[in-house]
């Protein structure tokens, strides 16, 4: 009998024991989501939609302070600080020597600058691909949603594209059927740019269709609008002239308008309140959460309270560009090195020039450059802000939407259009002036006393309709460049019209013998025709996925 | 239905030892009817007539016995008929004597030369030395006594053979233990096992005058047995057990002095040196008329110093120089006290401890303290059929203060003092770099601390079911909770400033359990055929969380009001949890024939929650084989009294990947603090910032066990001339991991926030050699020597990584300095190879084109021959895995006296030493040492190491190159140690039993071509980057401390 409860004993205990299921190893991961726990889940498919928006602004990294400078849709680096208008700045020619080589068209492949750009953009693409895919397949939607979300995430999609295709030239197309990274090997770059553009047509025509006039108090969101404007730009990149004035007409016909003071775009408290803004960034500023700023273009501070990073620095080029006459017309050929010499008012809300307020901040010092001898005098102020919209302690920022595309562009798009039609210069010149005369309206810059002007400011618009489609067009490319200075176009205007080596090479001429006595390292700059229009691919991408490289990089 | 039933029917002489010396308190005589007994009694000493407690003394062919007292004594009832007493003590020769007539009989133990009644844990059981087939390094605890450090991972170092283990000098800092090499670029820390429960997190919370013994697993067939976990090696760590019949009290303490010699610190400019430094920089790079805002030169060069720094008004300039690496540093201290109460009999035992360790660092305000409490037990119950006991310690410890940035002090040019005119911190001015005021960092972050309090041990049942067969079944538990407090004052040194302040505090748990049963059955047949059987199964949950919390600017910033809540700015809050199970059993068979020829056999099937299902089990096998010749019954050398060949294969597995590498998923995103944020988060509404979900990491779903084979063959020889003896213990290995877990590299086509996947790659071989040797001699009665000499040969090589390339995290100015790529070593140096400098004219011509040749420049190799230096032309500049590794410990002992010294390098190991891109080149503003500020390379100084100086780097001499490798190559004496033990006579009437005295000196001196402050170098961030100096490595310092152990 004993014998018998001690073998029972020990068998139940070694069934217990060595009996043991495989099933007590099935663990539910803790603080993350599966894609099947989404699929059910209306607010997580939201939040997949969101984080697509979030890449607009191209950080991607996840550990903490910034130093993707060139990822950010702001175009900073690409569009303003590799063209005429600006110069890299900082503590010299080593430092970000990337942006450098960017600077004087010696970039190699390689560079964090051109990796970063890249890989924001196909992340942005990629959660796009992901909400689609995951938003397509679920039901969790019941309020008619689900085919807005479709949209808007179709038209972020084809802008990452069109971003993509405007800097590296031979990209790749990804949509939905790219599950994750598995499926990328054997991605080809070789679309023929029509083939290329139909597609992002073809995802902004969706968009077009299904997204509301207005996202009613979402203005973060895109809407109509945006489609029609991105469907306005990829026509002008087409050149298909007359799809491009249908687009800027059918945008005007939505209600947005000029803002009366060229300032208000940048003006903290009308954020999202202009009825000029299209599509835009948007920046903030969340406790705690730096990357709520514009931080991709954090080193764009200058002084004491703003730290001293002394980014992107004007060049004098850029400067004498805003030079008017005594009528109020812009005049070549005039270097403004002084206040008295008469500007365009947006010369003093685009650079910070020596002695001028920043906001009520501060005064800018010339001497607070950080390689004076280097880099022009100068500092750009469209990208700082006043200190209740300025995150003054590190890794600083603004907290100001950046503009991709506002309603003065949509007017100089038509403009352009009209004019390379060779039409209509009447109705080109009062496109042109009505921009002109916003200027002339806009407020003035005043000394610290805060009753004097800061310069001697005069725009007038042109009195008489242009003649003839060369008159036109400088007159449209050089109000693009006043109006449009650091909002990320510039160079890409260069390429698309065809003149960037002549323009650019000049602008390494003069720039490097300016009266300064800076910016003597661009005297070894060239742009090369054919080859610098655009920026190498990664090699990585070279490497890992046997992309081809563009043009002779 | 005991334990030594079971035992007796084996070789007696030896088993009884092994039981009695682990289980020293399963000895009961309960059955025994003795009517005819007699009463003996004596005390047992050993060669130099000390007494010896804890010897086991027994009646042969019985399982009658006793333990000797504190004094040697023992008192023992016998049977009539008995006929010897067997006496038995672990490291000493056993001897039985005959009883005879006598009732007094005292004996002299002699010492064991070749150790071979040495029982080791080897997972789940012990045993005999004698026995083994696999490699086993065993520390002798002794030796590693009362050193002056925090934990035992510090203290073992260069006691084991195959073993490196890298330590910090910081107080409680960082220790790195590689067993046999860098198998994988993931992780390659091993298992410890400690009374039988597993850690992954480090055995520095135990209080080392705890541990009873200390092993390393080293071959795949030892820790086969351990299966999922085993692959970087296991160590088993057991904590003492009670052993003396009466009460026993310990004390041991020691209190000491710690200093770093100012002879390693290097040699920087005088503010004059440096500023003409800087000039002749600036007429190198062209500039007629050289200036610098803090220095004013006149047209020869020479230099005046501003009274003020430039652009700063209250900082005076200091002429003089500030050393500022020396005053980092100040005289630490370290004092430990350990008490240790134990007692232990036939019906269980007790060990109660409690211990203070208390060090205060070398670098100002950095310390360290640690408290922890122990209790060991065992029960016995049912008439002894069942035993239950426990071991359990508590430990709470405590990091304060920083380990400073040595980096930052050596970039801060001399000319700048330390303080203002009004008495704050001073910093840099104009011109003068951006390097952060080391002391005042300090200052600065003295009450920032992180803490631990851990609780861990188990409770365990032991009991047999039938004959011989043992079922054992351990419950074990490992919870840590930590907290760190981390405060960054706002402050304005100079030009460098933080406008807020801010701290951050975090609380995490980090709590797993095990369970274990084993059945254990043995079986002997016609005497000599020796089996043991092991079956047993394993279950282990783990689980962390944490909480982060995070506040900034502050309008009080006393410590007081250093809460989150009193933040003027943000007020955030994060946290985190993950969990993860192991599912195993496994099977062991030993066979030997007459202890002659050895066979073990081991397998393992572990299922782990960290893979898919389909991927989820591994199996792990292992077998070994012994032979010992010696045991043959033709082999009849006198001298050697062992003499055994071993060969094993096992293979053992890798799974630290994370808990959810297989399968996709997504997660909200935040990184609080400064510099943090979300990168998933927009505002859609304007106003308002919306959560954006994202993908967490790439995954992989086929991913599985990472798996290392190993084959080991080994010799074991045991001489024994006269009063000397010799043992060898020599093996050579090949330890080959595949399919190794490494994440992978994918294109940024696929995005770019994600995590890398995590995939099986790779293919790394380690394949080495390792010797250890030690000696004994015992010439006459006052004087032994013994010594050991441990070497370890090591050559790690990646097999195959699926064609990727592994770049490190880079340094300085973020170019990397490592590849891990087919072929090479893992994190190899990376970079262009320096050929010297250009001299002529001529050399430059006749080089390959080589954008910013200059005389006076670094000449690189063109290494691949296309006449043009370019990316292609870097190459593998150096190795940061040594070669081999060197330790010797000689000992001496006369009468009551005791001395020993130790030594340990490493031999063949590169160093990649980042401080040189600052002090070396005049790119930057910051110091500079005396060598490259003077003794730099011009035309009338041709033999110069240095290159000319020159503000411009257009020759890239800061990107990686063999210039900055350096030998990291030393020979450290590490100890030297003399003891006295006071003599009985005088202690008796005390009531003491032992007392001994010592004096001891840690690093004592370091022998070294390195030029960096210190080649020991722990701090790696990870496997990709070993072997970089940052400049910001915490020295070694130099301890002296005396102490005292003491026994009643």
């Amino acid at each position: 009998m004993k014998n018998i409860i001690k073998y029972s004993t020990i068998l139940s205990l070694l069934i217990i024991i060595f009996a043991c299921s495989n099933d007590i190893l099935d663990e539910t991961p803790q603080g993350v989501l599966t894609e099947e726990q989404i699929l059910k889940n209306k607010s997580a498919l939201e939040a997949l939609v969101t984080s697509t928006y979030a890449m607009l602004d191209g950080m991607t990294k996840k550990e903490g302070a910034r130093y993707e400078y060139s990822a950010s849709c702001t175009n900073t680096t690409f569009g303003d600080m590799v063209s005429d208008d600006a110069t890299k700045g900082g503590g010299g020619i080593t430092d970000q020597s990337g942006m450098h080589s960017l600077e004087v068209m010696q970039a190699n492949a390689s560079i964090s600058d051109l990796s970063d750009k890249w890989k924001a953009l196909y992340e942005g693409i990629n959660r796009a691909n992901t909400a689609i895919r995951l938003i397509s397949k679920s039901s969790a939607y019941d309020d008619g949603t689900k085919e807005k979300r479709l949209g808007e995430l179709r038209l972020l999609r084809g802008f990452f594209h069109f971003e993509a295709k405007k800097i590296f030239e031979k990209v790749v197309w990804l949509d939905e059927t790219y599950e994750d990274y598995n499926d990328i090997y054997g991605v080809e770059n070789n679309l023929a740019d029509d083939d290329f553009y139909n597609k992002i047509e073809e995802d902004y025509t969706v968009a077009l269709n299904v997204l509301p006039a207005y996202s009613s108090g979402e203005p973060g969101r895109v809407d109509k609008g945006v489609a029609t404007a991105c469907l306005a730009k990829l026509a002008l990149y087409q050149k298909d002239w007359e799809a491009v004035i249908g687009y800027c007409d059918a945008v005007a016909s939505l209600g947005y308008d000029l803002c009366d003071d060229f300032y208000d775009n940048f003006d903290g408290t009308k954020q999202n309140m202009t009825p000029e803004a299209i599509f835009q960034i948007q920046f903030g500023e969340e406790a705690g959460n730096v990357l709520s700023y514009n931080t991709a273009d954090r080193l764009i501070n200058y002084g004491y309270v703003y730290g001293n990073s002394d980014f992107l620095k004007p060049s004098q080029d850029l400067v004498d560009a805003f030079a008017t006459d005594t009528d109020g017309h812009p005049v070549k050929n005039i270097t403004v090195d002084a206040t008295t010499i008469s500007v365009d008012v947006r010369l003093d809300h685009t650079v910070l020039r020596d002695g001028a307020p920043i906001f009520d901040v501060d005064t800018f010092k010339a001497s607070w450059g950080r390689a004076e001898n280097v880099y022009p005098p100068y500092g750009c102020k469209k990208k700082i802000a006043p200190a209740e919209y300025y995150l003054m302690t590190y890794p600083r920022g603004s907290a100001i939407n950046h503009h991709i595309i506002r309603y003065a562009e949509v007017l100089l798009w038509k403009a352009e259009a009209l004019a390379m039609l060779n039409k209509d210069y009447s109705t080109i010149t009062s496109l042109v002036n009505k921009i002109r005369e916003r200027a002339k309206n806009s407020r003035k810059i005043q000394d610290v006393s805060g009753t004097i002007d800061y310069a001697n400011y005069k725009t007038e618009p042109y009195t008489t309709d242009f003649s003839n489609q060369d008159e036109a067009l400088e007159a449209i490319r050089l109000e693009r460049r006043l109006e449009l200075a650091f909002e990320g176009h510039r160079f890409f205007d260069l390429v698309r019209w065809g003149i960037t080596a002549r323009i650019m090479n000049d602008y390494f001429a003069k720039e490097s013998s300016n009266p300064n006595g800076s910016c003597e390292y661009l005297k070894t700059a060239t742009f090369t025709e054919g080859q610098d229009e655009y920026f190498p691919i990664p090699q990585t991408e070279i490497d890992k996925l046997g992309l081809t490289q563009n043009r002779n990089q | 239905m005991n334990v030594l039933n079971f035992y007796k029917a084996k070789k007696q002489e030896f088993m009884q030892k092994i039981i009695l010396s682990l289980f020293m308190l399963f000895i009961f005589i309960n059955n025994i009817k003795a009517q005819n007994k007699r009463t003996i009694n004596g005390v047992v000493t050993d060669n130099v007539k000390e007494p010896i407690s804890g010897v086991t003394v027994i009646v042969k062919g019985t399982i009658i016995g006793t333990i000797t007292g504190a004094s040697g004594e023992y008192l023992l009832e016998v049977p009539r008929d008995a006929e010897k007493l067997v006496f038995s003590f672990i490291g000493m020769t056993t001897k039985e004597i005959k009883i005879g007539d006598k009732t007094t009989i005292d004996v002299q133990l002699n010492e064991d030369a070749i150790a071979i009644d040495e029982i080791v844990a080897v997972g789940y059981s012990v045993k005999k030395k004698l026995d083994l087939t696999g490699s086993v390094g065993v520390v002798n605890m002794k030796d590693i006594k009362s050193m002056p450090v925090a934990g035992i991972d510090q203290a073992f170092q260069g006691r084991v053979s195959g073993v490196n283990v890298i330590s910090s000098g910081s107080p409680g800092g960082n220790v790195v233990v590689r067993i046999r090499g860098y198998g994988t670029t993931g992780d390659n820390d091993p298992l410890y096992i400690v009374d039988g429960v597993p850690t992954k997190t480090g055995i520095n919370m135990i209080n080392p005058e705890d541990i009873e013994s200390f092993q390393v697993l080293k071959d795949a067939a030892s820790a086969a047995v351990y299966g999922a976990r085993a692959g970087n090696g296991v160590i088993i760590v057991t904590t003492k057990k009670g052993n003396s019949e009466d009460s026993k009290i310990s004390l041991n303490a020691y209190s000491g002095i710690k200093s770093v010699s100012n002879s390693r610190f290097p040699e920087m400019a005088s503010p004059t040196e440096y500023a003409k430094m800087l000039y002749v920089a600036q007429k190198n790079s062209g500039i007629e008329s050289p200036t610098h805002q803090q220095f004013k030169y006149d047209e020869n060069g020479n230099v005046t110093i501003n009274d003020y720094l430039a652009g700063v008004s209250n900082i005076e300039a200091n002429k003089t120089g500030t050393d500022w690496v020396n005053e980092m540093f100040e005289t630490g201290k370290v004092n430990n006290v350990s008490l240790d109460i134990s007692k232990g009999n036939k019906d269980g035992f007790y060990n109660m401890s409690l211990s203070h360790y208390n060090e205060q660092g070398v670098i100002l305000h950095s310390k360290f303290k640690r408290f922890t409490g122990r209790l060991n037990s065992l029960h016995s119950f049912f008439n002894n059929k069942v035993k239950i006991g426990e071991n359990f310690s508590g430990s709470f410890s405590k990091k304060k203060g920083s380990d400073g940035d040595i980096g930052a002090a050596l970039r801060m040019p001399s000319v700048v003092p330390i303080r203002d005119t009004e008495g704050n911190f001073a910093g840099p001015g104009n011109g003068l770099g951006d390097a952060d005021n080391a002391i005042a960092a300090l200052y600065r972050k003295k009450d920032n601390y992180s803490q631990n309090i851990k609780i861990f041990g188990d409770i365990y049942l032991e009991t047999e079911l039938f004959k011989n067969l043992f079922f054992k079944t351990n419950i074990g538990i490992d919870n840590t909770n930590y907290k760190n407090f981390e405060y960054n004052a706002s402050y304005i040194e100079g030009n460098n400033k933080n406008e807020k302040a801010s701290i951050q505090k975090i609380r995490g748990n980090e709590f797993s359990y095990v369970w274990s049963n084993t059945l254990r059955y043995s079986l002997q047949l016609k005497e000599k055929h020796n089996f043991d059987f092991l079956a047993g199964t394993e279950f282990i949950s783990s689980s962390e969380s944490y909480l982060i919390g995070y506040g900034d600017d502050y309008f009080d910033e006393s410590i007081d009001n250093l809460y989150i809540s009193f933040a003027d700015g943000n007020q955030i809050a994060s946290d985190f949890g993950a969990s993860s199970k192991l599912f195993s059993y496994f099977g062991k068979l030993d066979y030997d024939y007459n202890h002659r020829y050895l066979l073990s056999l081991t397998i393992r099937q572990d299922a782990s929650s960290r893979f898919a299902k389909e991927n989820r089990d591994a199996i792990f096998p292992a077998f070994s084989a012994g032979w010992r010749l010696s045991n043959e019954d033709f082999f009849n050398v006198d001298m050697i009294k062992n003499l055994k060949f071993r060969f094993s294969w096992g293979q053992t597995g890798n799974q630290e990947i994370g808990n959810y590498a297989y399968c996709r998923n997504y997660v909200k995103h935040n990184v609080l603090g400064t510099g943090g944020g979300s990168v998933a988060n927009y505002y859609l509404s304007g106003t308002n910032w919306s959560n954006g979900l994202i993908l967490n990491k790439n995954t992989y779903e086929g991913i599985k066990w990472e798996t290392t084979t190993q084959t080991n063959v080994g010799l074991d020889l045991g001489l024994s001339v006269a009063k000397h003896s010799f043992d060898l213990t020599a093996d050579y290995f090949v330890k080959r991991t595949s399919d190794m877990l490494a994440e992978i590299e994918i294109p940024y086509t696929a995005g770019g926030t994600s995590d890398n996947p995590t995939k099986n790659i790779g293919e790394v071989e380690n394949k080495g050699m390792e010797i250890g040797v030690s000696f004994k001699s015992n010439p006459n009665k006052n004087l032994r020597f013994n010594s050991d000499i441990n070497l370890t040969f090591l050559k790690n090589k990646v097999i195959d990584l699926d064609g990727n390339e592994y770049q490190g995290s880079g340094v300085a100015n973020g170019d990397p300095v490592t590849i891990t790529k087919e072929g090479a070593a893992i994190s190899s140096f990376y970079g262009y190879q320096v050929e010297g400098i250009f001299k002529s004219q001529e050399e430059i011509d006749n080089h390959a084109t080589q954008e910013g040749a200059a005389i006076g420049r670094l000449k690189y190799k063109n290494v691949d021959g296309d006449n043009e230096i370019t990316d292609k032309d870097r190459t593998i500049i150096g190795n940061p895995h040594p070669d081999y590794l060197l330790s010797m410990r000689f000992g001496v002992e006369y009468k009551s006296f005791d001395f020993g010294i130790f030594l340990n390098g490493t031999f063949g190991n590169d160093i990649y030493n980042v401080s040189l891109v600052y002090s070396d080149f005049a790119t930057n503003n910051f110091n500079k040492t005396k060598e490259a500020a003077t003794n730099y390379w011009s035309s009338t100084n041709t033999n110069a190491s240095v290159p000319a100086p020159s503000t411009s780097n257009s020759n890239n001499e800061t990107y990686p190159s063999s210039y900055f490798v350096q030998d990291g190559s030393y020979l450290r004496i590490q100890n030297i140690q003399l003891g006295y033990n006071v003599p009985k006579e005088i202690l008796s009437n005390l009531y003491i039993s032992q007392l001994r005295i010592y004096a001891q000196i840690q690093n004592l001196h370091t022998f070294t071509n390195y030029e960096g402050l210190e080649p020991e170098i722990s701090a790696q961030a990870d496997n990709l980057n070993i072997g970089i100096d940052e400049g910001n490595i915490y020295p070694n310092p130099t301890t002296f401390t005396i102490g005292l152990n003491l026994s009643f």
